[in-house]
C-alpha cells in the first residue's frame, strides 16, 4: 500500500536523477568533445584555441610535428616498458597476498597502500632527491642515476606496481582456492595447476590492472616532471611547449589514444563479460 | 584455504612477494628517507645541499606557506565534496536502473581519463576561455565581470573534474552489491524514499564513499596544474611551491621540508579519517 | 660610463626596427652565422657518453648545430635558410622562456661539469654573468668570429663578462607595459593603469623579477639602481597587494605572449621585442615604457662548457659563489623618462622608442638588482623573526623576498 503510494515520487526521483546523470556525463565529456572537435579546426596562428575553421589536414598529417611525435612514442615506450614490469611484479604481489596467509601480511598491504596515499608531487621529488643523492655519492656510478628514459621507468614502474598489486588483489579475492587442491588432487604439479587453472581464471583481472595503470603511465606528468632529466614524454612536451604553441597535432595524438583505449576498454569488458559466463 | 605447512611452502609467499617488494623498499623508502635527509640539509647556490641537521627548514617552510597549506587542503576539501555530490547521483543512477547498460555506463566514466590530464585542463581553459560562449552566457547570468578561470572557484571546478572518477568509481562499486529492493523494503519501515535511502542505502554505500573521498582528496591536494591553468597567484597551491622550489628555485631543502609536511598532514588526515570511517573500502 | 653607452646603443639600434632588423644592421646576424660551425666543432669534443639521457651522441659531428632560445626571435624560414646555406642541421627551439627556470633545467648537469644538450643559449646579461662566473660556459672562438671586432667598444668587454671572451650580445630592447588595446579600449601609459580595478584578473606580470619588481618599484619612486632593503619593500608589498586583491592573473615568463594575444591578459609586464614580433599579426598589441621608466634588457649568446675534467664532477669550491662574491657586475640598467608626459600617444605605438631620445638613463654603476639575489642579500640579514616578506608566485619572487635562503657569508657555515 505504502510501495503504491510512493511510486510516483520515486518514479519522479528517478526521472530527476537521470536527468542529473546525463548532465554529469556532459561534464565529463565536455573537454573530449573540446579536443576532438578541436582536432578538425585550421587555427591560424600559433595556438589551437580557437576556432578558425574545418580541415582535415591534421588527420591527415598526424605526425608533422617531429617534436611531439618522438615524444608520443618515448610515452608509449615508457609505457610499455614500466606497465610490464608493473604487471609481472604487482600481479605475483597480489598473489602472495590474496592465497597465502603469513605473518607480516597486513604491514606488507600497508606498505602497498602508502605510494598511493602519498601526493605524486612528493613521489617525484623524493625519488628525485634519492638520484641526486646517489649521483652525488657516486652509487654505482656518479651519471647511473641520470635523469632520462631509465628514471623515468623506475618512476612509472613504481606508481603502477602499488595500483596493479591492489587492483588485481581486489579482483581475485572471491577466487575459489579449492580449485587448486582439486587440480592438485587430479596430478597436476604446482607450475601445471597455476599456468593451467589458476592463471587464466586469474588473467582477466590482470589484463584490467594493466590497461588502467598504462593509462596513468601515459598520462602522468607531476611525477616524470620531476625524473625525466631532458627527456620529454608526451605530456611534458605539451607544457613546454605550450609556452610557445599548442599544435592541432596533440589534439589528433589525443583523439587516438582515447579511439584505442576505449576500443580496447570496450573489448575487454566484453571479454570479462564472456568468461563470467 | 591453502594452508600447505610444508617447508618450502612458506617460502613461496615472500618470492612472490620480494620483486616488487624490493622495488618499492628501493624506490619509494629510501626515496622518502633521502628526502628527510634533504630536508634537513642547507643550501648551497647552484651546488647539492650540505647535510646539517637543519630544522630550520621545517619551520619556515610552515611559516612562510602555510597560506598556500591552508588554501591546498581547503581546495581539495571542496573538491572533494563537490565529487562527491556530482558523483554520488551518477554512480547511484548507473547502479540502480543501469540494467543491462551498467558496464558501458560505468565505462564511458573512465573513457575521458584516456586523454591526458594536460590536454583536458588545456580544454577547458578554452571552453572557460574569455572569449567562450560559456563564458558569455554566464556573464549574462552572474554579471559583467565574471570569469572562471582566475579564480578559486576555476581551481576547485578543475580539480573536482580530473578527480571525478575516483570518487564514481569506489562508490559505483559498494552501491553494486546492493541489493536494491531493500529501498522498496525500506518503503514499507519509512515513510517516504528519501528516508528509506538515508537510513538503508546510503550506510551500505559508505566505504565506497570514504575510498572515493581519499582518492580525491590526497592527489587534489598536493596538485598543482589545475592552479597553474585555472588559477593566479592568490590561488597557488602547495603543489606549486613544491614544483617550483625543487625545479625552478633548486631550493632542495625547502622543497623537501614543505613536501614532507605535506606528507605528513595527509597521513595525520588518512589516519584520522579512518579512525572514524573504518578503513574497508580503501582496497576495494 | 660603459652602461650609458651600451644603453645609449640599445635604443639607437632598436629605434623603429624590428628585431629581425636590429639583428641585421648590427652585424649580429652574420656573427651569428659565423659562429655556428666553430660551435659544432668545439661544443663537441663531448664524450658523448650522453649526459642527457638520450640524443647526447649527436653532439660528436660537426655537422649538428643546437640553439635553445627565447621565442619570437627569428623567423622560421631563417631556420632553413641557415641549414641551405650552411650545410649545417639546425635545431632551434624557443625552450627558453624564463632565466631562473632554464638555469634549474641545466644546473644538474653543469654543476657537475658536464655537457648539455644545446650547443648554444641566450640567456639575459644577468644570468650570462652568472654562467661565466661559475664557469660553467666555454670561451667563444673569437678568431673565427670576426664580427665580433664590429661591435661597439661598450659591448667588447661588458661588465657582465670583463674579459669579453664567453659572451656576444643577442638582443636588446626593453621591459614595459605591453597590451591589448581591444580589450584595455584605452592606451595605457603608467603601471598604475595596470591595477585599474576593470583589469582585475586579467594582468600578467614577468616572473623575471629584476623587470617586474623593477618596473614597480620605478613606479613607486624606488631608486631602483641603488636598492635596500626597505626601498624595494615598497615594490615587493605593492605587488603583494595586486597577487592579494586577485588583480593578477600570472606570473609569466616568455609565455606571456599567448595570453595576450587571447585577450586573457588586458594588459601584462612584456618585453618590446616581442610586442614588436606578434604587432605584426596582431595591430591591436602595443607596448610602452610607463611614465615611472622602464628596464633594459639584453640578451647573450654563450657557449654551455663541453665536458670539462676527467673527475667528472667538477665541483671546485672556488666556484661557490655567495652572494656578494665573485660577482663583476651590478646594476640593473634602468631607463627613465625624465619628465612627465615624456611618451606621447605616437610615440607610444612605437613602443615609446620615439621618446627614448628624451629619455636618460639612470645608469648606476653598481648597486641595482642586477641579479635579483642582491636584494635577497639585503634582505637576508633580517632573517628569524624579522618580517620576512613572502610573496607568492613562481620563481624570483620567493627569492627576491629571501626566501631562496642559500647561505651568504655569516651564515654559520
Amino acid at each position: 500500500m505504502s510501495a503504491a503510494s510512493s511510486k510516483p515520487v520515486s518514479n519522479k526521483g528517478k526521472r530527476v536523477l537521470q536527468v542529473v546523470t546525463a548532465l554529469v556525463f556532459l561534464y565529463l565529456f565536455a573537454p573530449i568533445i573540446w579536443i576532438v572537435a578541436f582536432s578538425f579546426n585550421k587555427p591560424t596562428g600559433k595556438y589551437n584555441l580557437q576556432w578558425k575553421g574545418f580541415t582535415l589536414d591534421n588527420w591527415l598529417h598526424p605526425f608533422a610535428d617531429a617534436d611531439l611525435t618522438s615524444a608520443f612514442v618515448r610515452s608509449l615506450q615508457v609505457a610499455a616498458v614500466s606497465v610490464t614490469l608493473a604487471t609481472v611484479m604487482g600481479s605475483m604481489m597480489a598473489l602472495a597476498l590474496s592465497k597465502y596467509r603469513f605473518r607480516g601480511n597486513s604491514g606488507v598491504d600497508i606498505f602497498l597502500v602508502l605510494p598511493l596515499t602519498t601526493p605524486e608531487i612528493v613521489l617525484g621529488a623524493s625519488l628525485l632527491t634519492m638520484f641526486i643523492d646517489f649521483n652525488d655519492a657516486g652509487i654505482p656510478t656518479e651519471s647511473f642515476w641520470d635523469r632520462g628514459m631509465f628514471t623515468i621507468i623506475i618512476a612509472h614502474t613504481l606508481f603502477c606496481l602499488s595500483f596493479v598489486a591492489l587492483t588485481v588483489k581486489a579482483r581475485i579475492r572471491g577466487f575459489d582456492w579449492r580449485l587448486e587442491e582439486a587440480a592438485a588432487d587430479l596430478g597436476a604439479g604446482p607450475w601445471r595447476t597455476f599456468s593451467r587453472v589458476t592463471f587464466p581464471l586469474i588473467l582477466p583481472g590482470i589484463f584490467a590492472a594493466a590497461l588502467l595503470s598504462f593509462a596513468l603511465s601515459i598520462d602522468d606528468y607531476i611525477i616524470t616532471s620531476f625524473n625525466k632529466g631532458q627527456t620529454n614524454t608526451m605530456p611534458i612536451h605539451i607544457w613546454d611547449s605550450f609556452k610557445v604553441e599548442f599544435r592541432p597535432q596533440v589534439n589528433v595524438l589525443a583523439s587516438m589514444i582515447l579511439i584505442v583505449s576505449a576500443a580496447l576498454l570496450v573489448g575487454s569488458s566484453i571479454v570479462s563479460s564472456r568468461r563470467a559466463k | 584455504m591453502a594452508g600447505e605447512d610444508r617447508k618450502p611452502a612458506r617460502l613461496v609467499p615472500w618470492a612472490l612477494l620480494s620483486p616488487g617488494g624490493l622495488w618499492l623498499a628501493l624506490f619509494f623508502l629510501v626515496p622518502v628517507l633521502a628526502l628527510v635527509k634533504i630536508a634537513l640539509s642547507t643550501p648551497v647556490r647552484f651546488q647539492d645541499p650540505e647535510f646539517s641537521w637543519d630544522f630550520g627548514n621545517f619551520g619556515t617552510a610552515l611559516s612562510d606557506y602555510g597560506a598556500q597549506f591552508g588554501r591546498s587542503f581547503l581546495y581539495a576539501g571542496l573538491a572533494t565534496v563537490l565529487a562527491f555530490a556530482i558523483g554520488y547521483p551518477l554512480a547511484y543512477c548507473v547502479a540502480a536502473y543501469g540494467g543491462r547498460w551498467k558496464d558501458l555506463l560505468i565505462g564511458l566514466v573512465v573513457i575521458p581519463f584516456f586523454t591526458s590530464f594536460l590536454i583536458r585542463t588545456m580544454a577547458w581553459t578554452s571552453i572557460l576561455g574569455e572569449r567562450s560562449f560559456v563564458t558569455k552566457i554566464a556573464r549574462g547570468v552572474l554579471g559583467d565581470g565574471f570569469t572562471f578561470t582566475g579564480r578559486s572557484w576555476g581551481v576547485v571546478g578543475g580539480l573536482t573534474y580530473n578527480f571525478l572518477p575516483f570518487m564514481i568509481l569506489p562508490i559505483y562499486v559498494a552501491l553494486e552489491k546492493i541489493d536494491f529492493r531493500l529501498t522498496e523494503a525500506a518503503g514499507d519501515l519509512y515513510a517516504t524514499p528519501v528516508a528509506g535511502f538515508w537510513r538503508v542505502i546510503f550506510p551500505l554505500s559508505l566505504p565506497g564513499v570514504f575510498a572515493g573521498s581519499l582518492l580525491v582528496f590526497i592527489p587534489a591536494a598536493g596538485d598543482f596544474i589545475n592552479a597553474r591553468f585555472l588559477g593566479s597567484p592568490d590561488t597557488t597551491m602547495i603543489g606549486s611551491v613544491v614544483q617550483d622550489q625543487f625545479l625552478v628555485q633548486l631550493d632542495y631543502p625547502s622543497a623537501a621540508a614543505l613536501s614532507l609536511i605535506l606528507m605528513g598532514i595527509i597521513t595525520v588526515a588518512v589516519l584520522v579519517y579512518s579512525k572514524l570511517f573504518g578503513t574497508e573500502g580503501l582496497a576495494a | 660610463m660603459r652602461d650609458e653607452l651600451l644603453f645609449r646603443q640599445a635604443v639607437e639600434t632598436s629605434r623603429a626596427l624590428t628585431r629581425r632588423r636590429f639583428l641585421r644592421t648590427s652585424g649580429l646576424a652574420a656573427g651569428a652565422a659565423g659562429l655556428a660551425p666553430l660551435l659544432a666543432a668545439c661544443g663537441s669534443d663531448s664524450d658523448s657518453d650522453s649526459a642527457s639521457g638520450d640524443g647526447g651522441a649527436a653532439k660528436q659531428d660537426t655537422k649538428n648545430l643546437y640553439f635553445a632560445n627565447w621565442p619570437a626571435y627569428i623567423d622560421e624560414e631563417t631556420v632553413d635558410l641557415f641549414e641551405k646555406a650552411s650545410g649545417i642541421s639546425f635545431k632551434y627551439t624557443e625552450e627558453y622562456n624564463d632565466n631562473n627556470e632554464y638555469f634549474a633545467k641545466i644546473q644538474p648537469l653543469l654543476s657537475k661539469g658536464r655537457s648539455i644538450d644545446p650547443d648554444m643559449l641566450a640567456p639575459t646579461f644577468w644570468m650570462a654573468g652568472r654562467l661565466i662566473s661559475l664557469g660553467w660556459v666555454d670561451k667563444l672562438p673569437l678568431d673565427k668570429i670576426p664580427n665580433a671586432k664590429n661591435l661597439r667598444s661598450s659591448l667588447q668587454k661588458p661588465t657582465w663578462d670583463p674579459t669579453g671572451e664567453y659572451s656576444l650580445p643577442w638582443q636588446s630592447g626593453f621591459a614595459g607595459i605591453a597590451y591589448n588595446e581591444q580589450v584595455t579600449g584605452r592606451a595605457l601609459t603608467s603601471i598604475d593603469d595596470l591595477w585599474d580595478p576593470a583589469f582585475k584578473g586579467k594582468i600578467g606580470v614577468l616572473s623575471e623579477m629584476r623587470d617586474t619588481l623593477g618596473l614597480i618599484g620605478l613606479s613607486e619612486g624606488v631608486d631602483i639602481s641603488k636598492p635596500t632593503a626597505k626601498s624595494l619593500q615598497k615594490a615587493i608589498d605593492a605587488l603583494q597587494e595586486q597577487v592579494d586583491s586577485g588583480q593578477i592573473k600570472q606570473f609569466t615568463g616568455n609565455d606571456y605572449m599567448d595570453d595576450l594575444t587571447q585577450g586573457n591578459f588586458a594588459a601584462c609586464i612584456g618585453w618590446s621585442g616581442d610586442i614588436a614580433q606578434l604587432s605584426k599579426d596582431s595591430p591591436e598589441l602595443k607596448f610602452v615604457i610607463p611614465e615611472s621608466g622602464g628596464t633594459l634588457w639584453s640578451d647573450t649568446m654563450v657557449i654551455p662548457q663541453g665536458v670539462r675534467r676527467g673527475d667528472g664532477r667538477g665541483r671546485v669550491h672556488g666556484l661557490r659563489v655567495r652572494p656578494g662574491e665573485r660577482r663583476p657586475h651590478r646594476g640593473l640598467r634602468a631607463v627613465r623618462v625624465a619628465g612627465r608626459g615624456g611618451t606621447g600617444r605616437a610615440a607610444q605605438a612605437r613602443w615609446g622608442f620615439g621618446s627614448a631620445r628624451r629619455q636618460r638613463a639612470a645608469l648606476p654603476d653598481r648597486g641595482l638588482v642586477q641579479e635579483p639575489l642582491v636584494v635577497r642579500t639585503a634582505l637576508r640579514g633580517r632573517r628569524g623573526g624579522a618580517r620576512r616578506g613572502v610573496l607568492e608566485g613562481p620563481g624570483e619572487l620567493s627569492r627576491a623576498t629571501g626566501l631562496d635562503r642559500a647561505r651568504g657569508d655569516g651564515d654559520g657555515r
